[in-house]
């Protein structure tokens, strides 16, 4: 352990006589009075992300009732079910490889060579 | 294949009696489809998921788009009245809205939200496996 250790580790006064970059001294405020000044001089960004930090909190996940289940899976069915068609039609699927249901409509496309 | 178009063919071709040539499967290839025509094949199958369609009426029931269900009911009363109702089943959130004839308008819920659902959920399994061949679990394609 150096001699001076325990010299270099007191207290000095000195160190904190340092100016603020607005020249102004420390030794000037009260100990309290420049814990306020400095926290007067955080950014609101700052602010609001330390508060955040503090107290704002991942809320917890709401439990879903019945009825919400219920339109969830409406929406997802009719996500679904739209990609799907979308896939037939940029694939240019053909109505013999869908194994068609019978269905009247279908003699407008349907043209025999008789 | 008429006579007249027979003839014909002979004169051009100079062959007599043989159109065998020229016969095409009765199975001809479709064009490929519309959305439009999709979803008339999924609303075959969507029209009788509510049970029998009493005589003279006509009932349609499909998936419009990803957000949005039409069911369409068309009857003819006793004095031949055409009558025609189109409700429409739209994802709002979490809500379903449905209006009515574009007229009015209302958030379902209890039984008819349920009863909707358990419609639907059969709708997705029937036209994934009927029309689209595929897996309503994994939506891949069924060999």
């Amino acid at each position: 352990m150096p001699e001076n250790y325990e010299q270099s580790n007191i207290y000095s006064l000195d160190d904190h006589r340092r100016p603020f970059s607005d020249g102004s001294d420390t030794t000037q405020f009260e100990h309290g009075n420049i814990i306020n000044f400095r926290l007067s001089n955080l950014r609101p960004v700052d602010a609001l992300v330390r508060n955040e930090d503090l107290f704002v909190k991942t809320p917890l996940e709401k439990p879903r009732t019945l009825a919400e289940q219920s339109v969830e899976s409406i929406a997802s069915i009719g996500s679904h079910l739209a990609l799907v068609r979308r896939d037939h039609m940029d694939k240019n699927w053909s109505i013999d490889e869908i194994d068609r249901p019978k269905v009247s409509y279908l003699s407008e496309n349907y043209q025999e060579v008789a | 294949m008429s006579s007249v178009f027979k003839k014909a063919l002979s004169l051009l071709t100079g062959v007599e009696g043989d159109d065998s040539f020229i016969k095409m499967p009765k199975l001809r290839p479709f064009k490929g489809l519309t959305e439009r025509e999709l979803i008339q094949l999924e609303s075959e199958i969507g029209s009788k998921l509510f049970g029998p369609i009493p005589d003279g009426h006509r009932r349609q029931f499909f998936n419009l788009d990803s957000k949005t269900w039409i069911w369409y009911e068309e009857s003819v009363d006793a004095n031949g009245v055409e009558k025609a109702t189109t409700t429409r089943y739209e994802v709002q959130g979490l809500k379903i809205m449905k209006a009515q004839d574009g007229a009015s308008y209302s958030y379902i819920e209890g039984e008819e939200l349920r009863n909707l659902t358990v419609a639907i959920q059969m709708y997705y399994e029937q036209v994934m496996q009927g029309v689209y061949k595929r897996d309503p679990a994994t939506g891949k394609k069924l060999s």
